[in-house]
Formats: structure tokens, C-alpha cells, sequence
């Protein structure tokens, strides 16, 4: 980039974007900071009254600072009414605001709080599709929240498919009745203050298909009760949330990703989802109980094993320990019609220096004796290990893998950075391994030396 | 899903560029595009496309492919596609996002404003400028008139840089 700009004459260059039109203009300058997309009109004319047009809005405000320090980035309130109530309000898609906890509770005159006044207005365009609200400083980590009331059905809105909130408290699921339209919602370090409350959002959005929750709590808890019955819902992403009950279901479920979040496999939980397809998850608790090796508890099971039809599995495991390639031996078991394995091998440095640093005995043969599933024999069709050292235990089972997945196409081999000498060589000896599957393509990255 | 397509019978379509190369592609990867799927609903199987050159048409044919075979196990590909698809000039993106345009690929033309709108955010007015090759035709009276029109909008520290 840097190169390429350097080199252009600007004198000798046309104007680049003469050729585009106004309409693709304003589509592009809709993507900046609505502050930003209005400082355009300086460039020359024919921009002069572009950002009129705009399609998005995006606004961050700031507290105020005592200090000498620049505000460039604080639209005052008659800036956003001005901007709202003029025409550039009838055409607005999409609402983005960065605000302050006050905004919700203060207002002009009238009854209406200030973002309510703004999100009415936009709603009754028609054509607000999607909103996405931050309240700065007001987790509750960093100290005494503003607990402010969010209006009523104030998400509700004809065309609103799209709803994201950050660092918002959620007293209640009453925001989000009659959300009959909105397909996703997001919510990121929202606290709730009570279990009910997740449910009762979840069942509002009757016809929400993509649910997504971030480092989200309930208020003095930090464990949430998952408990979700829909009929909708596709996606569902929890990433950073500490889950003690979990109660999922939903038939139409596609995809569960459950990252860098504590599961807690004491309690009760309920899993049904027989659709689903894709589970991405490095938490153990999960994997384990999915597969029956945590909990015995035949009631957990009562509707069967969970996510049975599971196609692609993405998680991570230490394939240098056996006690994950005995959950990979599970995983192959239990899970039969995977189609696509993605593993992350993490080398936990403490458990192969010194807990399980050989082979032990009843090891050999460990993957020779097991029964081959019908993962292997009739789905699993794309493996990836990444993180790969070389070490004697992965070496087996990716010996396994090419020996007896018979409809295998693709094996992709990513080494670690801190592959061995000796590592590397039997890595390299991989390729020589007799096939099961004749269209397979191995490949090798990362191999030290190249 | 891909066993269904294959024992059907492949309906193709010709797309014509601007500078009149033709290009063979499967129906069911050209109707990402609106523009192309209103040709086919009403018979066509032959779609010049007079406002599209060869060069920007190969990449966005390439995006379709990769786009019309999505599956359950290749959306980390498709990002890293995405990713190496918007990483080039500014001359090539807009020369995209019109193309895009034209041919009515909406989440093409999100993903390409959205990248055009990334790099010049916080960046001052002459760079802009400069970088877009705008001639400022304002006198200083009208640019003072209109600093003070939007005055917070031009409030604040701005990126000089050309890249």
C-alpha cells in the first residue's frame, strides 16, 4: 500500500472517484463515523451536501472531561435532534450509538428520554433495520452502574432485524416484547438481574435465528442458567459466559459455539438439538458430558445423545495426553457422521514433561483395538490438527486417521512453531503411511526448514 | 447439498465484460447477483454487462464461486478469501464497489464501503484529498463558511498520512 500510494503523480492522476456516483458515494461515507461522514462536504462540491444522504448513523459520545483534553468526538444533543429530525432521519438503515447512561434518562422537555426520542423517530421510518447500542462505564466492574429503565417494546420496530447492546443492565425482558421481527441479537457485557430475565428476552424474539452472548452475567452472580426453548434459533455463540444450568431446546439449532467459557458439569442439563451441525467449543466440561464420559446421569440423556448429527467439530484437546485421545476416541464413537474435524492441539508443557511423559503399557495398540466408528468409515472427509509437534501420540492417531478413514479428502498438518528436529522427521514420515482413502491430499504447512 | 447439484444438469450462463471477453459460469453462482438474476428469471442465458471490465469481473466472478459453495465447514476459508479480496488499491476498490454496484451483490458492496470507509476514517480532509485525487474547487470563503456550517464535525485531530 504504502509503495503504491508513494509512487502516484498526483497531477497526472484522474480523480479516482469521479466515475462513481453520488448514491455509491453516500453508500461508502455511510460506513464512517456519522461526525466524519459529515466533515466530507469540505472536499470540494460535489460533496458539499453528500452526507445528507446518509444511510447509517453513527454517533459516540463522551463524558465531558474537565481538562483541556480535545472532544472532537462529542456530538452534543441538539447535533444528533438536528441531524434526526431533518430528512437524513426518513432514509437511516442502520442506528449505531456510543452513548452515556444519561442519554436514557434525561430528556428534552417532553416526556420522551433522549434515546427513545431517537430510536422512535428512526423507527418510524420504517426502514431502521438494525441498531446497535453501547452505554459506556456502565458495567457494573467498574463500580456503581446507572441502573436506567429501557423502555418498553422499545426494540419492536417493522423492519428492526438487528439489535446489538453493550455493556447494558437489564432489569427486565420488557424491552424486547413483541421483537417478533428480529433475527439477531447480540449482547455483550450485558448484565441481567436475574436468570429469568435471559429466558424471557430469548422468548420475546420469537423468530430470532442468531443469538449471540459476550462476557455477559447476572447481576452478584457471574454464572448464568441458560435455559432456551425456541423454535427459530440457527446460531447460537456464547463466548466468555459461565454457564451453571443448561437447558437447550431447539430443533432448528445449526450451529453452538461455546468458547473460552466455564461449564459447569455438576448440575442438571437438558440437551436437545438433533439438528445440529456445526459445535465449535474448547470447553472440556461440554465436550466431556456430551459424550458420556462426565456424567452417567441417564436423565441428562433423556432426549438422547446431544447434537448426534454433529457434522463439523472444531475444538481443542492435548493429543499428548491420553486422557484426550480417549475423548477423541469417544468423540469418533459417539459422534458418527462427522464430516470435518478441526483440532487445535494444545501442549500443555506441565502434563507432557511430567505426568505423562511415555507411553504408557495398555497405550500400544491403543487406536489399533478400538472398533472403527462410521465416522471413519463412511463421513470423515477433512481433518486439521494445528499445533502439531510430532510427538509420539499424535503421530498415532494421525497414523490411525490415514490408515482407516476410507472417504478422507483432505488432511492438513499445521505444525507448531516449536516443532523438534525429530518431530518434524516423523511428521515427514506421515506421507508414507499406506492410505484408506484413495482421493486423499495431505499437506504439510509450517514444517521447519521451509 | 453438492450431490444434488451434480446429477442435475449444470445450467450455465455467458457474462459479457465491457470490454467484450466472455466468461462461462454456473447459473446458480451468477444469480448471487440481483442484477444477473432478473436477466435469468425473464430467459436470458447471455448477460452483457457494458459497465463491468474484465479485470474487475474475474474478481468477482472469483467471489461468487467461493460464495455459492458455502458450506457448513468452509466459512473460515470464505473469511480468509474475503480478507485477500478487499487487501488491494483503492484504484481496484472502487473499480469493484461499482462493479458490485451494478450488479447488485449486496453483502459485496457492504464489505467493500465498509473497507473503503475503514481506510479513510480519521483521516484529515487534504489527505482525503489527495488520496482520491479531489480537485478542492471552494474558494477559502466558502471552505471557512462550511467549517463553521458543521463546526464539531471538523473538531478534533486528524490521521495526515496517505495510506
Amino acid at each position: 500500500m504504502d509503495s503504491t500510494t508513494k509512487r502516484m503523480k498526483v497531477e497526472e492522476e484522474k480523480d479516482l472517484i469521479s466515475n462513481l456516483d453520488d448514491q455509491l458515494l453516500c453508500s461508502i461515507i455511510s460506513y464512517l463515523p456519522t461526525k466524519e461522514a459529515i466533515a466530507t462536504s469540505i472536499y470540494s462540491k460535489r460533496w458539499r451536501y453528500l452526507w445528507k444522504s446518509l444511510t447509517r448513523l453513527s454517533f459516540h459520545r463522551q463524558q465531558q472531561q474537565r481538562s483541556n483534553q480535545v472532544q472532537h468526538s462529542t456530538p452534543s444533543l441538539s447535533v444528533i435532534d438536528n441531524i434526526l429530525s431533518s430528512q437524513i432521519g426518513n432514509v437511516i438503515e442502520f442506528f449505531h450509538m456510543n452513548h452515556l447512561p444519561q442519554d436514557w434518562i434525561t430528556s428534552n422537555n417532553n416526556n420522551n428520554h433522549n434515546m427513545q426520542r431517537w430510536i422512535e423517530r428512526l423507527k418510524n421510518q420504517k426502514r431502521l433495520g438494525g441498531i446497535s447500542l453501547s452505554c459506556q462505564n456502565n458495567n457494573i466492574i467498574y463500580g456503581a452502574p446507572y441502573l436506567f429503565e429501557v423502555p418498553r417494546g422499545i426494540f419492536h420496530g417493522q423492519s428492526l432485524r438487528f439489535v446489538e447492546l453493550n455493556e447494558y443492565i437489564l432489569t427486565s425482558a420488557s424491552p424486547f416484547e413483541g421483537c417478533v421481527n428480529v433475527k439477531t441479537l447480540k449482547l455483550v457485557r450485558v448484565t441481567l438481574t436475574s436468570h429469568e430475565t435471559l429466558a424471557g428476552i430469548i422468548g420475546n424474539c420469537a423468530t430470532l435465528e442468531n443469538l449471540r452472548l459476550d462476557a455477559c452475567n447476572i447481576m452478584k452472580e457471574r454464572v448464568i442458567d441458560v435455559h432456551v426453548h425456541h423454535e427459530k434459533l440457527k446460531v447460537i455463540e456464547f463466548n466468555d459466559i459461565h454457564i451453571t444450568k443448561f437447558h437447550l431446546i431447539c430443533e432448528t439449532l445449526n450451529e453452538f459455539v461455546l468458547e473460552n467459557s466455564s461449564y459447569s458439569s455438576k448440575e442438571f442439563h437438558s440437551i436437545h438439538s438433533p439438528n445440529l451441525r456445526i459445535l465449535r467449543t474448547n470447553n472440556h466440561n461440554l465436550l466431556d458430558w456430551c459424550i458420556g464420559l462426565r456424567s452417567r446421569d441417564f436423565e441428562s440423556f433423556k432426549y438422547g445423545i446431544p447434537f448426534m448429527e454433529v457434522r463439523v467439530l472444531c475444538t481443542t484437546l492435548n493429543l499428548n495426553s491420553m486422557s484426550d485421545n480417549i475423548v477423541l476416541s469417544f468423540i469418533f464413537r459417539v459422534w458418527s457422521h462427522l464430516q470435518k474435524l478441526d483440532i487445535t492441539n494444545k501442549v500443555d508443557d506441565t502434563s507432557t514433561l511430567n505426568s505423562e511423559p511415555d507411553l504408557l503399557p495398555q497405550e500400544n495398540m491403543f487406536w489399533e483395538k478400538k472398533e472403527l466408528s462410521d465416522s471413519f468409515t463412511h463421513h470423515l472427509r477433512f481433518v486439521k490438527i494445528r499445533g502439531f509437534t510430532g510427538e509420539e501420540r499424535e503421530i498415532r492417531l494421525v497414523n490411525h486417521v490415514i490408515r482407516n478413514a476410507s472417504v478422507l479428502e483432505k488432511l492438513v498438518i499445521q505444525c507448531s512453531d516449536f516443532v523438534s528436529t525429530q518431530g518434524a522427521a516423523a511428521t515427514l514420515r506421515l506421507l508414507s503411511v499406506p492410505r484408506a482413502s484413495i482421493n486423499v491430499s495431505i499437506v504439510l504447512n509450517n514444517m521447519p526448514g521451509n | 447439498m453438492a450431490s444434488t447439484t451434480e446429477t442435475k444438469q449444470k445450467k450455465m450462463l455467458i457474462l459479457k465484460s465491457a470490454d467484450n471477453d466472455e466468461f462461462e459460469i454456473e447459473e446458480s453462482v451468477g444469480v448471487q447477483s440481483e442484477t444477473i438474476k432478473n436477466l435469468v428469471e425473464d430467459g436470458f442465458t447471455f448477460v452483457p454487462l457494458p459497465n463491468v471490465y474484465t479485470k474487475a469481473l474475474i474478481k468477482i466472478i472469483d467471489y461468487l464461486k467461493k460464495h455459492a459453495n458455502k458450506t457448513d465447514s468452509n466459512d473460515e476459508e470464505i473469511k480468509t478469501f474475503d480478507k485477500d479480496f478487499v487487501n488491494t488499491t483503492f484504484d481496484d476498490l472502487f473499480e469493484l464497489v461499482s462493479a458490485a454496484n451494478y450488479l447488485h451483490i449486496s453483502c459485496l458492496m457492504n464489505m467493500l464501503c465498509q473497507t473503503i470507509a475503514d481506510r479513510i476514517k480519521d483521516k484529515s480532509p487534504e489527505a482525503v484529498r489527495k488520496i482520491f485525487h479531489i480537485n478542492c474547487d471552494y474558494t477559502p470563503e466558502e471552505e471557512a463558511k462550511i467549517r463553521k456550517a458543521n463546526a464539531q464535525a471538523f473538531e478534533g485531530q486528524f490521521d495526515e498520512s496517505l495510506d
